[in-house]
């Protein structure tokens, strides 16, 4: 009763960013980390495949919304804006790793990797928990493979339940132009991903055998 | 990869695949929805494809994400929590082994978890806070910065026009100096014709007072 009568009046995203811009409100722009702090770290981490640099990318993108706070518009939603500067540096995220050679991949394999360890070093996991975590990975690997335009609007639509309309706007694109790339990334998974399921009671091939 | 537009094959009019979508994500109206549904239980096609849809918006969830942790400075408030989660709740599990019953036990347990959850939570609000402060630091940086440009360029404004000043000053002092030359000389010039004039009329006196002396030179 008291979480309900809380967030009834608690202010909006956009009157505590008022606040944020007009008089720096410290205490007002921590409320809104604590509210987006989540939904940005996962986007961050399904646009990267990288735990470590979602995080650094989340803080990131508050800091930027917080000195870029004089652009913020008030006809504008909150979350739109916020949603754009952690997509922008995603992007730019992703074209540094593009530059170096690397691949999200890596990054992911490690910290699977480490992640087995620790687990295997507790208690080995049941063979239904082994196997869903298996599937994940195909996941994670053939989300990778999409171009970052279809890779956006998987993770705002699927992940973090935009709707379309939404996501034109933090894209600044058509919401037809949205939804026929959704439809383009689903094909293009899966045609990648479709062996998953296919297969899941027969025997699974390894990673390595899999191409993607 | 499979056609996604608008398609007619024969007779028969396939919804695209934006409204497919539509479908998929719930984002339909209910009588449109209706009117989908009806075409997909007679449609193969386009049965088939959403099949195929379904497919990868399965497959998605499949990948679940680790848990992650609160953006934090490098972690360590989270790890020295934990730790101490670790050490009070091994603790009380042996202090209540050996002193309480079962439902005590479970009472403590509980009661440290929600102690330690609360010392997390304050936690991760100070982290909250410090790095609002960093953001706060990093714009008064900015603005400290802006005011030395600020200041550089108003004193190169000043410096300029104390430089213009100066030159105009000297400009007035010369020509006042070649006004004074000129009145001095005026001076000197209207002191001449002075002279001149007085002597003029001295002579003129002289002149005067010589004609009177005759006439007591004939009586």
């Amino acid at each position: 009763m008291g979480r309900l009568l809380t967030a009834l009046f608690a202010p909006s995203d956009e009157q505590l960013m008022w606040r944020v811009k007009l008089q720096d409100d410290a205490q007002a722009f921590a409320r809104l980390m604590t509210r987006w702090e989540k939904p940005i770290q996962r986007l961050c981490l399904r646009m990267t495949g990288d735990v470590h640099r979602a995080e650094d990318l989340a803080q990131t993108a508050f800091t930027r919304v917080f000195t870029r706070r004089a652009d913020w518009e008030p006809t504008g939603k909150f979350s739109t804006f916020l949603w754009r500067v952690a997509l922008n540096l995603c992007h730019d995220e992703l074209r540094r790793q593009q530059r170096r050679g690397e691949s999200s991949l890596d990054a992911l394999d490690e910290d699977n990797d480490a992640g087995a360890d620790n687990f295997a070093a507790d208690e080995p996991p049941p063979d239904a928990q082994a196997a869903a975590s298996e599937r994940g990975e195909f996941v994670r690997r053939a989300l990778a493979t999409l171009a970052p335009p279809y890779r956006e609007v998987v993770v705002l639509r699927h992940y973090e339940d935009l709707k379309f309309r939404e996501i034109g706007e933090v894209l600044g694109i058509p919401e037809g132009t949205v939804k026929s790339r959704m439809a383009e990334a689903l094909t293009q998974l899966s045609q990648l991903l479709k062996h998953v399921n296919e297969e899941e009671s027969c025997k699974r091939p390894t990673l390595e055998t899999r191409a993607l | 990869m499979q056609k996604t537009d608008t398609r007619n094959e024969g007779a028969v009019n396939h919804p695209s695949a934006e409204e497919w979508m539509e479908f998929l994500y719930g984002e339909m109206p209910a009588p449109r929805r209706r009117e989908l549904g009806g075409h997909l239980a007679q449609c193969p096609i386009c049965s088939a494809q959403l099949k195929s849809w379904r497919t990868g918006m399965s497959a998605l969830d499949e990948w679940k994400l680790p848990v992650i942790r609160p953006a934090t400075h490098g972690g360590q408030p989270i790890l020295k929590w934990a730790a101490a989660a670790a050490i009070v709740l091994c603790v009380g599990f042996l202090l209540g082994r050996q002193t309480s019953n079962a439902a005590s036990e479970l009472a403590a347990l509980k009661a440290s978890v929600t102690r330690i959850a609360e010392t997390v939570e304050r936690d991760r609000e100070v982290n909250a806070m410090n790095t609002v402060d960093e953001a706060t630091a990093a714009a008064q940086a900015e603005v400290v910065r802006l005011l030395a440009d600020y200041t550089h360029a108003a004193e190169a404004v000043r410096t300029e026009d104390r430089r213009t000043t100066a030159l105009a000053l000297r400009q007035l002092e010369s020509r006042l100096g070649r006004l004074r030359a000129e009145l001095e000389t005026v001076a000197v010039n209207t002191e001449g014709s002075f002279q001149q004039t007085q002597e003029g009329l001295a002579s003129l006196a002289s002149m005067a007072v010589s004609p009177g002396t005759k006439p007591d030179s004939h009586q």
